[in-house]
């Protein structure tokens, strides 16, 4: 037995035969089953080639000198260096009044002629804005949602004008993004988001059938297309982008989807699966759901995959986003999936009616009545608001690096913590992950895309390599 | 490995695990994942055992089924035992490494009210 | 060696070579290290060369032994060389070892300019490889942390890494080592050996033939590059490279060591080509001309 050589921290997970080990940097191996068992026993053979990938890798050292820590340390931060410009998205509800009616809205939209009570109030507005600046980070992104914000231009104007103003002072780089369904977007407004160089969000559920379905109105395919085309005209093909969200009835079309958005003039698509909210709150039918998810993202990955095989440049990219955490070493801002966790941290949502929430979601909880994650009102301060009690409350299980089930998860780095999904679906902030369909859905998805690491390297690293580095291969 | 599963009923399964083998946390972090299809129920049995019962919670507990248990037992009390040892070999260099991760950005920016 | 000739604005060679004292032993170092404190008299003629040397001097390399032995005079030497050849590059090799210390990484910065380029080489991305190769235990962490502190400060560097028999099978992990652990660098320069000083005495240990090494070198190359990192490859001809490397490859040799087999004369790849070591003693069994 050579004890020759000491264990440095990491995880494992079991992939078929073989063992998946990842480390603190998200640094990972991938060797025959039994490996681990040898490397935690002190049997490793020193100087071996598996013993010098596994010290290359930061798995075992002859001996860790302080240099060597310090560098590893470095890198162990490097991807958690999101936290030091603590939130860059905020979100602004301009107003909740909609001129749509997609079937997976939360119910708290309101019809576009409802009374004015529901659009954010400018002073209110302004004291959300000024309190956006307190954030130390050098670049922020304003998006402003709904409801269908293009209903309320001169807030937007408003909004727009006013930041730009006291910008003067902070000198940060700011972003600003209309989420919009594209049907009243007058050329005004295009004209607007061209001076102030405003990118357009919208979405696209796929084919026409599919998104008028989901979207609940006739012309709303129409609608979304025309408005693409006008915003393109307008502001440029790059600062026109869409989403599209999985529906129960789009889980049988990945192909269909691809070919729409590839007809349509776009690059990459972003799997999303419904949240909660636009799920039956049975627990049999949400199984249902993401199973079927999972297999509709095999089927929509691997057609991409196909078409890039064949010379297109087509990103998937919430594999992307996934991959990026798995085979470089840089940080990725994607709230959605972080620890610790998007809210607050990186992401925060001034509503309409002057409240703060911790993020969307935390906010359609707010709307059908739970104030849990509602941080504060606007006219309070940065530091009551960001770091009061609740927020210090929350912050004890926001990461998964020490919550139950995902501290022991070799995904623990590629994965986030979502207190708000715990809370709204299991009724507790902490979570229990083996019910948690969060935690489901993110293991299969990575589980997946390791298998293809192992299986069909050949075919699929130089995509994978050319969506993470942008270069063509 | 645990001696092989005995089935109690049609949806009831137990086992005896010997602690001085599998310590407490061990085995805790083992049925934490079962807990989506199986009610858990524990004893001690002294010396050094534990007697665990688990029901399944929707339907029969089929033979196949059994068999896959079994294995999956064996195989997830023993990578939980190696996660113990590397996680308590390896619980002063992570400490180490955080602090020096992390340290230099502890500052209490947004102190504003103390619990 | 080099040194005491005079700048000339054609070759491609102008350097001054700063001490022959070293801290490490590398085992197949062509400029073998000698002991004797030769730091302040070099400095001085140094300093005389760099002010006769002729303004339009495109790039000036400054090597020994180790060049930050000369502790602080190296920034003294650096700042002379930034007020008198304001626009010439600096090629500065080094084994990256003294910028482990944070305040000399530090005072580097301070007379930094973007003319300055740190060549440092990674012998493996295994610590123990690499400390065997540099005969030096402890040489990699400090290598590293250097080249950490360099990345800090924004320094640009060229991380070279010599081929040889020690690291030629690694070469392809030492690709995925670099761009995880030091994506940083400017680019990243794949070498083939010059088989004199210390290396002829070890050329059991060292020699390997790049015609042998042909597929490891195209494999690291073509995924260092497929991750978006800047790579070279240095004094090995074309035709001892894969196809797809011929874009890598650069003029590296200095034009006073250069020299073509009769062979090349008749090679279509000629003039892209490094050539040879002439000062090598050993060369590949595989040369051959690309005929038209």
């Amino acid at each position: 037995m050579d004890a020759g050589y000491r264990l440095l921290p990491f995880l494992f997970r079991r992939l078929g035969d073989r063992e998946l080990l990842v480390n603190e940097a998200g640094d990972f191996l991938i060797e025959p089953a039994g490996t681990v068992e040898q490397i935690a026993t002190h049997r490793l053979e020193v100087g071996s080639e598996l013993y010098k990938d596994l010290a290359a890798n930061c798995f075992v050292a002859d001996n860790p000198s302080p240099m060597f820590l310090d560098n590893y340390a470095c890198r162990i931060g490097s991807r958690k260096a999101f936290l030091n410009d603590s939130t860059t998205l905020h979100i602004f509800v301009l107003t909740l009044r909609c001129n749509q009616n997609c079937t997976y809205c939360q119910a708290s939209s309101r019809d576009a002629n409802a009374s004015s009570v529901f659009d954010m109030k400018k002073e209110e507005l302004f004291q959300a804005i000024r309190l956006m600046f307190q954030s130390p980070a050098a670049g922020v992104t304003m998006e402003f949602q709904g409801g269908e914000p293009s209903l309320v231009p001169e807030l937007l104007k408003a909004a727009v004008e006013y930041a730009e103003l006291l910008n003067a002072e902070f000198e940060k780089r700011i972003t600003y993004v209309l989420c919009t369904n594209c049907v009243a977007l007058t050329d005004e407004l295009l004209a607007f988001c061209r001076e102030y160089d405003i990118l357009i969000s919208t979405s696209l559920d796929g084919p026409e059938f599919l998104h008028n379905s989901n979207r609940g109105k006739a012309d709303s395919y129409a609608n979304v297309l025309e408005g693409i085309r006008r915003a393109r005209v307008c502001l440029g093909n790059d600062r026109v982008s869409a989403l599209m969200t999985t529906s129960e009835l789009s889980l049988q079309y990945p192909e269909e989807i691809v070919d729409s958005y590839l007809e349509n003039g776009f690059s990459g698509i972003f799997i999303r699966a419904l949240n909660p909210y636009g799920l039956a709150v049975e627990y049999a039918n949400r199984k249902s759901y993401y199973e079927r998810f999972l297999v509709f993202y095999q089927r929509m990955l691997d057609y991409i995959l196909r078409l890039n095989s064949e010379g297109m440049f087509f990103v998937e990219e919430f594999t992307a986003l996934l991959l990026r955490k798995m085979l470089s070493p840089f940080p990725t801002g994607f709230v959605d999936l972080q620890s610790p966790a998007g809210i607050v941290n990186s992401v925060i949502v001034y509503n309409y009616d002057g409240y703060v929430y911790a993020s969307d979601e935390s906010r359609m909880l707010g709307a059908i009545g739970d104030n849990t994650f509602r941080l504060g009102h606007v006219s309070e301060s940065r530091a009551k608001i960001w770091a009061g009690p609740h927020v210090r409350r929350i912050a004890r299980l926001w990461a998964t690096e020490f919550i139950a089930g995902c501290a022991d998860c070799a995904y623990q780095g590629y994965c986030g913590a979502d207190p708000v999904r715990n809370y709204s679906t299991q009724g507790d902030m902490y979570g229990v992950r083996p019910m948690s369909f969060f935690c489901g859905k993110h293991k299969a998805v990575i589980d997946h895309l390791f298998s293809l690491l192992i299986h069909r390297e050949q075919e699929v690293m130089p995509i994978f390599r050319s969506w993470l580095s942008g270069r063509r291969s | 490995m645990i001696q092989p599963l005995e089935r109690v009923s049609p949806q009831t399964v137990k086992f005896e695990c010997d602690c001085t083998l599998y310590s407490a946390d061990v085995v805790a972090k083992v049925l934490y994942w079962l807990m989506g299809e199986f009610r858990i129920y524990q004893q001690s049995v002294l010396p050094n055992s534990l007697s665990v019962t688990l029901e399944k919670k929707q339907g029969p507990l089929t033979d196949v089924e059994l068999e896959v248990l079994q294995d999956r037992l064996n195989l997830d009390l023993n990578d939980y035992r190696l996660r113990k040892i590397i996680r308590e070999e390896t619980r002063e260099i992570r400490a180490i490494l955080y602090v020096k991760a992390f340290a230099p950005y502890d500052s209490d920016v947004l102190s504003g009210e103390e619990e | 060696m080099n040194c005491d000739h005079l700048f000339s604005p054609t070759s491609n060679d102008n350097t001054l070579f700063v001490t022959a004292q070293c801290n490490n032993r590398c085992i197949m170092c062509c400029q073998p290290p000698d002991r004797r404190d030769d730091i302040e008299m070099r400095y001085r003629r140094n300093l005389s060369l760099l002010e006769n040397a002729p303004k339009e001097l495109r790039e000036l390399g400054i090597n020994g032994g180790e060049p930050t032995l000369l502790g602080d005079r190296l920034f003294q030497l650096l700042e002379a060389v930034h007020e008198l050849l304001p626009s010439t590059g600096i090629h500065l090799l080094s084994n990256g070892r003294a910028f482990s210390d944070f305040s000399y990484a530090k005072k580097l910065h301070s007379v930094a300019s973007e003319n300055l380029l740190l060549g440092i080489p990674l012998h493996s991305d295994y610590s123990g490889d690499h400390d065997e190769v540099t005969r030096i235990p402890g040489s990699f962490d400090e290598t590293m942390r250097g080249l950490y502190h360099l990345g800090e400060f924004g320094i640009r560097v060229e991380l070279r890494v010599l081929i040889t028999r020690y690291n030629y099978r690694r070469l392809r992990k030492i690709s995925d080592f670099l761009y995880r652990h030091l994506p940083f660098v400017d680019f990243v320069a794949f070498m083939g050996m010059e088989v004199t000083g210390w290396a002829v005495r070890h050329m059991d240990q060292l020699w390997i033939d790049p015609v042998d090494f042909r597929e490891y070198l195209e494999d690291a190359v073509l995924t260092l590059s497929g991750w978006g990192m800047d790579c070279c490859v240095y004094n090995i001809p074309h035709c001892l490279l894969s196809e797809s490397l011929h874009p890598y490859a650069c003029q590296s040799i200095s034009d006073w060591k250069t020299e073509f087999s009769a062979d090349c004369d008749s090679c279509r790849k000629r003039k892209a080509c490094c050539g040879l070591f002439r000062t090598s003693r050993k060369q590949s069994r595989a040369l051959a001309p690309f005929l038209a």
